[in-house]
């Protein structure tokens, strides 16, 4: 044993070595070319530690919905709460340092939809968007189509249109159509420019700051964004998974009919930290998410920026650019979106018309893969993951079965579907939103946990009737 | 992996498996459920089933390759009111061992 593991945590750790390397070579490559790509690499080495952690917490956000329904487990229900009360309290600090990226995003009935519907997609794929990328750093295929499935899928959603047209309402359509907009774009064709002109454009995205009259202030960054809008409600949460999901096993174990306040106190800190690893994680990735925000920030502010589409003209690459001269640059932890760019980017380059749309034409564009800076956040996860998993001899090619890649295709277009819906997946809409203040973020949680909850019965259901029917599954 | 050491015997109709286990000694295995290869949350309620179909005292077998899935597991055991004994780490995969209170 001794001899053949020595093997391969030495051969392990030299892989995980070269693809350290390997970062370390592309961003010297990258810099030497010009300088101003720092900009893009930020994005890249905090995808890397985003991976690290992930990997290191085996961070599964899916599980923290799923497994409330699927086992009853608060695990990591309870790691991504402490994730989003660090990340709160740092991007407080940011906030108020004037360095914050973050855009609120509207608020609608689209949000619960989106949610619910990205919900029920990861309980089949096995992981969500920032899952499925660090999993495919194990060397999990399964998440790679499932991140294939994401990709395409929202392209094709943003991108096409068809009969499905007129099933939206009239109402959006008019709006769209009084919204003015350049007509390469046609935005009363496809659903999801009507969608996006026509009703997302008529809602409005707000802090609880701004709802008080108190953005931009201490008292409102702090009170209002921090306190009222992630701690508050991370601690009731908290609370109430306690008294749902670890009570009733902690007076077991401590053998006693009722407890002390100081008893039940440390109930909730066994829960908090009964996977160590997963606590560590919640907290590095807290903290690592805020100081994303601050380096951007100090970044744009440096090269006085707002968008990376700016330094991408100055630096001559002019392919690929919006209309407005953009491409999509959140500034913070992102998933989705620039998935989408990868599979419309293909699109466009097998001769397919993606660029005639809001969300590629007028909003993100269609850049390059190899100069967009969200993207390789998304590589960097992997890598990240691979470098974890490669040192701890975690890392293992995964090969699907059929059924599971009938999951992964089914399931990661739902999730590329609710992620379009309600505007990001649980990162960019729930993740990155409770910890800045923007309360749109519970709602998608909500939606979510909707969506988990029936796809649970669902994926029960499922199982029950195919191992009646073949005997095997996972064979017992 | 010397950490394990098998034995087959059939006890009342059921399959048992006497295994020793680094500090826990001999135990004796009713069932194994083999999840290698599997997705989450296909193990998580497996897991469960398996439990509910094996009497109190009875020791199961889990096997993984799925590093979350491991993670959660000892959270499993304590939502399933069971004990959780041990993970054995094999070259490229887990094997736990649940006891059923």
């Amino acid at each position: 044993m001794t001899a053949s593991s020595n093997f391969f945590t030495q051969k392990g750790t030299l892989q995980a070595m070269g693809i350290v390397l390997l970062v370390v070579v592309g961003s010297l490559w990258a810099l030497s070319i010009d300088s101003r790509f720092l900009y893009l690499l930020v994005y890249v080495w905090f995808g890397v530690i985003y991976g690290m952690f992930l990997q290191y917490g085996r961070f599964c956000m899916a599980s923290a919905v799923r497994d409330l329904f699927a086992v009853k487990v608060p695990r990591m229900a309870v790691g991504m709460m402490i994730a989003v009360a660090l990340y709160s309290i740092v991007a407080a600090i940011v906030s108020l340092s004037g360095f914050s990226t973050f855009h609120s995003n509207a608020l609608g009935w689209h949000v619960v939809i989106g949610g619910a519907i990205f919900g029920f997609g990861i309980v089949f794929t096995g992981g969500c968007a920032s899952g499925s990328l660090y999993k495919a750093g194990e060397g999990n295929m399964n998440s790679m189509l499932v991140i294939l499935a994401i990709s395409f899928s929202q392209a094709i959603i943003v991108s096409s249109s068809g009969w499905w047209d007129s099933l939206v309402p009239q109402s959006w359509i008019d709006s769209a159509a009084a919204k003015d907009m350049p007509a390469e774009l046609s935005v009363t064709q496809g659903w999801f420019d009507i969608f996006t002109a026509g009703y997302i454009w008529n809602l409005k995205g707000i802090t609880t700051a701004e709802i008080f009259g108190l953005a931009d202030t201490a008292v409102g960054i702090v009170v209002f964004n921090t306190f009222l809008t992630a701690i508050l409600p991370v601690a009731i949460l908290l609370v109430l998974l306690y008294i749902f999901y670890y009570r009733k096993g902690h007076l077991r174990r401590s053998g006693k009919a009722v407890l002390t306040m100081q008893e039940e106190i440390g109930g909730i800190w066994a829960m908090c930290t009964s996977s160590k690893n997963t606590a560590l994680a919640g907290i590095g990735l807290g903290i690592f998410a805020g100081l994303h925000m601050y380096v951007t920030g100090v970044l744009r502010e440096h090269y006085e920026i707002l968008n990376f589409g700016e330094m991408l003209v100055a630096m001559g690459y002019t392919n690929g650019l919006s209309l407005q001269e953009t491409v999509f640059d959140p500034g913070y932890w992102y998933i989705t979106t620039q998935e989408a760019q990868w599979g419309g980017w293909v699109m466009q380059q097998l001769g397919i018309n993606t660029m005639d749309n809001i969300f590629f034409g007028l909003d993100n564009g269609l850049p390059n893969p190899l100069l967009n800076a969200p993207g390789f956040m998304s590589i960097g996860i992997i890598l990240g993951a691979s470098v974890m998993a490669l040192s701890r001899r975690e890392f293992k090619w995964k090969t699907p079965s059929w059924e599971s890649a009938f999951f992964a295709i089914v399931g990661g277009t739902l999730m590329g579907l609710g992620a379009r819906i309600g505007m990001g997946c649980n990162i960019g809409a729930f993740f990155a939103t409770v910890t800045n203040g923007d309360p749109s973020g519970w709602v998608y949680l909500f939606g979510m946990v909707i969506g988990a909850y029936i796809g649970v019965k669902a994926f029960t259901m499922w199982m029950d009737w195919s191992a009646s029917r073949n005997n095997s599954g996972c064979d017992l | 992996m010397n950490l394990i050491f098998e034995r087959r015997r059939s006890a009342g109709g059921r399959v048992v498996r006497e295994i020793e286990i680094a500090d826990l000694g001999k135990i004796a295995l009713v069932r194994s459920v083999d999840c290698i290869g599997a997705m989450c949350p296909r193990p998580q309620l497996l897991t469960m089933k398996v439990l509910g179909e094996v009497r109190p005292g009875d020791v199961i077998e889990v096997m993984s390759d799925n590093p979350s899935a491991v993670e959660g597991f000892p959270a499993l055991a304590q939502a399933l009111n069971c004990e959780y004994l041990k993970t054995v780490r094999e070259t490229d995969y887990w094997r736990m061992y649940l006891r059923k209170s």
